[in-house]
């Protein structure tokens, strides 16, 4: 690997100082000739271990875009993203998704949850994709299905659940694998406000407690209010709040 | 690929209806397929089973006959010089005729079969009794399907409407054109030949076609074309082919192979298509959570390898209930539609079933391998 | 109705790949049952043809035959019996034989000749020149032009030094699955006789006859019985239809267009399901913007409609390529009547499983769009 980054399947791990997650000038371009629009323009930004960043805009400002960006789901025309000192621009497919896999959870507005697995294995399957040793991986399930106040909702299907159970099953799923970068899509957007406020502030407290770092892209301003930190993303840009 | 099995083995126990109701659709496919295979296969044994009934390696036809055993006459004294040609084993004769078998005053179809008993001519499953020898005017064996419609070993029969033998022996099916057989010696086939069909000149001293076995060791090929000069020198022109080109020269033969060929094949095709359009239907429907399992790390490999599991479960399962529906229509079909189910058969449709389904998939597995981890953010780029 | 066409039209636009793998499937399977009913009638026309396509009344055939035409010998006398029936008005013989021929010094082919006099009751109707009266002439049928057998060429008989020039063409007259040449009745004789050079006699195969125009064909073929014990009568047509093969082929057609159209019903049944289920939600956000129950079920019945109809509009196009590209032994045409009746029947499965579908739409709650998806 160039520039001495770390491969994102050395399988040791060395926490580096500093910011665990780096946005520099990132820009994307969606579409081509005059079809084209930059739906995420010149945006840099920093998330340090244990700081929650919350990224706020209407509906269109790019934050959806952005996040994809920051968690090595799509690349960026421009710029660079660099996660826990990995470059995932210079990695192949094969290697983003290791680094997806082990080092960011994901907790998306709507989890689209496996509808015949049950809840342990649903969070379990994490553990799978990542390579994780089984009883590891049950062993922390455990933990978080417990922590989440999931326990007794442990051998449902996703089909028996509420949207805030669903939801919390999304972020023990997004736990699993103990990753250093947390993001989260407008992970209230289908909840009512009190549960909504409740998946958040389970965000918030795993970010701190565990030393992560967490960006939460939302809409709602009260939402973000529980964010250390908040940027305003409009028309993709960053602006002054 | 392990974790793809899990899935793929959970959601067959938890959410079976995911993958039987495609099996489903496939599985009318594939007993479409292996009945269209059984219909050629079964066709195609009813047509040519007096050749299949015997073990040689070559058959002996006059060049007029152009591999008609029907229409091919032999001298007998020939057929004997066959046998000193050097590679030939042993030498035999079989000959045909179309006639009429009355038992207990019912009149059937079938064709008399002249043949010498203990040469390559004799036909190789008796199942029970015996076959006749020559000098036995007075008797005859009838194969399986002669003996479906109620002649058994014992009973008188008339054949060619004048001649009446009793029946000592039962072989396995062994029909020609479509036709039960009656297997008697070469000089009641002559008899019964000359009294249907006056101007063909039937003799004793003619024989429809020479049945030869090679030694061991000898290629049939090598030994062909010796035996064709040996009976040159005697003034006769013969064509000898192996056996299995004797089987696709019988009229309707090679008709019925082209046809149900094609449209076993046409089929087939279908399959290609169905598997590839349940397979696009299924990526399609589980598009969001395999976005979603891409996103949180899983790679293209993995949903591919469950996608394809599916498909190998469904095959399967369409697979095993297509071989059983089958089977039982098979059974329940009158004697007289020729729909026998061999299971060489079904297993071959089975193995070009899985390959059909693999291409189809194809389609399926390519889509699949191409989904963006960010559609899990209901962006599309 | 505008609601019900853009939401079944934007339906099949918005997923392209997924509406031609539907219609592309409906149409395989379409054209596979109209190509079972195409390809079986003509191989039972091959079979039989020769039989069938003529304009005699009733055909006489030997008892002991049992209606095997290739059985078939009858004595020469009995011309003169069953002329004497009443109500036969003509009576002329028949002979068949199978030959090797070399047309225009090109492939030896297996060919069944038929001696058939021009005046005869089971002439076949010249399409295409003219009847075979001279001794050197025969007609053939239309369907071996791909063998070379047109009119102007020349017929070897490769057993026999003879020569005969095809001068008219006939329709539909195959026999045993090989081509027919019809000569005059005379000449099949000397033909033959020449063949088979240790026989005392040659005799017909057959009679044609043909009936006074009050007279029953029924009675006349019991009369022509009685008259001639050795002896059976029956309308061509039934005769070609118990030759001997033609129940198998005509029962393994049939079970394969059985099977075929119920694997076309459980397919043009299973994938509209596939899709209703597949939308559910889709639906309901439509639901709840307003449209009732019955827009979606229209919507998705005429969404049905459009696929079977690309999908026929599919099959006509792979039969035609069919009918182009395959050998002529596998006679694949494009019969409209065929293709609509099972496009119609592919219609009738799958609007019928569709209701099915339909039931999961009419119950469909708006309100479930509000609520997470599992």
């Amino acid at each position: 690997m160039t520039n001495g980054q770390e491969q994102a399947d050395d399988g040791v791990h060395a926490p580096s100082a500093g910011p665990v997650l780096i946005a520099d000038r990132l820009r994307k371009v969606v579409g081509d000739g005059a079809l084209a629009v930059t739906a995420v323009d010149e945006v840099s930004l920093h998330v340090e271990r244990g700081e929650l960043l919350a990224i706020v805009g209407p509906s269109g400002s790019g934050k959806s875009t952005l996040l994809a960006m920051l968690g090595a789901l799509s690349t960026p025309t421009a710029g660079t993203v660099v996660i826990d000192g990995i470059y995932p621009g210079d990695l192949e497919e094969r290697d983003r998704s290791a680094l997806r896999a082990g080092r960011i959870g994901f907790v998306f507005q709507r989890p689209a949850l496996v509808p015949f697995l049950t809840v342990t294995e649903n969070i379990l399957l994490a553990g799978q994709i990542a390579g994780a040793a089984e009883a590891t991986a049950r062993e922390r399930a455990g933990r978080l299905l417990a922590v989440l106040d999931l326990g007794d909702r442990s051998g449902h299907r996703p089909a028996a659940l509420s949207g805030g159970e669903l939801q919390r099953v999304a972020l023990a799923r997004a736990l699993l694998n103990d990753p250093v970068v947390v993001l989260a899509d407008e992970p209230t957007a289908n909840l009512d406000a009190e549960r909504g406020r409740a998946v958040v502030a389970l965000l918030a407290e795993h970010t701190r407690e565990e030393g992560r770092a967490g960006v939460l892209v939302t809409h709602d301003a009260s939402v973000a209010a529980v964010a250390d930190r908040t940027l305003h993303l409009l028309d993709g840009r960053l602006v002054e709040a | 690929m392990r974790l793809s099995t899990h899935i793929v083995w959970l959601e067959l126990r938890r959410s079976p209806s995911r993958l039987v109701r495609p099996a489903v659709t496939l599985t009318v496919l594939a007993a479409l397929a292996m009945v269209l295979a059984s219909l050629v296969d079964t066709l195609d044994r009813r047509s040519t089973g007096v050749l299949r009934a015997v073990e040689a390696d070559l058959v002996v036809f006059n060049v007029e006959a152009r591999q008609q055993v029907l229409r091919s006459r032999v001298p007998r004294p020939a057929t004997i010089g066959v046998g000193f040609v050097d590679g030939v084993h042993e030498v035999g004769v079989l000959s045909v005729v179309p006639t009429t078998v009355t038992h207990q005053g019912d009149q059937l179809r079938a064709t008399l079969v002249g043949f010498n008993a203990r040469t390559p001519a004799e036909p190789v499953r008796v199942l029970e009794g015996r076959v006749p020898t020559d000098g036995e005017p007075n008797i005859a064996a009838i194969d399986a399907a002669l003996q479906r419609t109620g002649i058994e070993v014992g009973d008188r029969i008339i054949l060619g409407g004048s001649l009446e033998v009793e029946v000592v022996g039962v072989i396995a099916e062994a029909m020609f054109l479509q036709q039960p057989t009656v297997w008697v010696p070469p000089e009641v086939w002559a008899r019964t030949g000359a009294r249907a069909f006056p101007e063909r000149g039937y003799a004793e001293t003619i024989v429809g076609i020479g049945l030869v076995e090679v030694q061991v060791g000898r290629e049939p090929a090598e030994v062909a074309p010796d035996i064709v000069t040996e009976l040159a020198e005697e003034d006769l022109d013969v064509e000898v082919v192996a056996l299995r080109d004797a089987l696709a020269a019988v009229p309707g033969v090679s008709a019925i192979r082209v046809t149900f060929g094609g449209l076993v094949a046409l089929a087939l095709g279908v399959v290609v298509l169905v598997s590839a359009g349940l397979a696009l239907l299924q990526v399609d429907q589980d598009r969001v959570r395999n976005a979603e399992l891409r996103a949180i790390g899983a790679g293209p490999g993995v949903l591919a390898t469950t996608l394809l599991l599916r498909l190998a479960v469904t095959w399967a399962l369409a697979s095993a209930a297509g071989a059983v529906l089958a089977a039982a229509l098979a059974a329940a079909v009158p004697p007289a539609v020729p729909l026998a189910v061999r299971p060489a058969t079904l297993a071959t449709i089975a193995a070009v079933l899985g390959m059909a389904v693999g291409v189809g998939g194809a389609a399926g597995l390519r889509r699949v391998s191409s989904i963006d981890p960010a559609e899990a953010l209901g962006e599309p780029w | 109705m505008g609601a019900v066409r853009t939401l079944a039209v934007g339906q099949l636009r918005r997923a392209p790949m997924r509406t031609a793998a539907v219609a592309g499937v409906l149409g395989a399977l379409i054209s596979l049952v109209v190509v079972f009913g195409v390809v079986g009638d003509a191989q039972i026309r091959g079979l039989s043809g020769a039989l069938a396509a003529n304009d005699a009344d009733l055909w006489v055939l030997a008892s002991g035959a049992q209606g095997a035409l290739s059985a078939s010998r009858v004595e020469p006398a009995l011309l003169g019996t069953v002329s004497a029936v009443e109500g036969v008005a003509r009576v002329a013989p028949i002979g068949e034989v199978s030959v090797g021929v070399r047309i225009e010094g090109g492939a030896l082919v297996d060919a069944s000749l038929w001696g058939i006099d021009p005046g005869s009751p089971a002439a076949p109707p010249v399409i295409d020149g003219s009847p075979a009266s001279d001794q050197d002439q025969a007609v053939v049928d239309g369907a071996d032009a791909y063998l070379g057998a047109v009119p102007g060429a020349r017929l070897e008989l490769v057993a026999l030094p003879a020569t005969l020039h095809i001068v008219g063409l006939t329709e539909g007259r195959r026999f045993a699955s090989i081509p027919t040449i019809t000569i005059p009745y005379t000449r099949w004789v000397e033909i033959v006789d020449a063949l088979n050079p240790d026989s005392d006699e040659v005799f017909p195969t057959a009679f044609a006859v043909e009936l006074e125009p009050a007279a029953d064909p029924n009675e006349v073929a019991a009369t022509i019985s009685v008259a001639a014990p050795t002896l059976v009568a029956a309308p061509p047509g039934a005769l070609a239809a118990e030759l001997p093969g033609i129940d198998g082929l005509r029962s393994s057609f049939g079970t394969a267009a059985l099977v075929a159209l119920v694997a076309v019903a459980a397919v043009s049944a299973s994938f509209p399901r596939l899709q209703v289920e597949q939308e559910l939600r889709v639906s309901a956000s439509i639901r709840a913007i307003g449209a009732s129950p019955r827009v979606l079920a229209r919507a998705h019945q005429l969404r049905v409609a459009l696929l079977v109809l690309l999908g026929a509009i599919l099959a006509a196009v792979l039969i035609g390529l069919a009918e182009l590209l395959s050998p002529p032994r596998i006679p694949i045409t494009l019969e409209v009547r065929a293709l609509l009746t099972v496009t119609l029947a592919t219609w009738a499965a799958a609007a019928l499983a569709a209701r099915r579908g339909l039931k999961a739409l009419r119950a469909l709650d708006p309100a479930d769009i509000l609520r997470a998806p599992a």
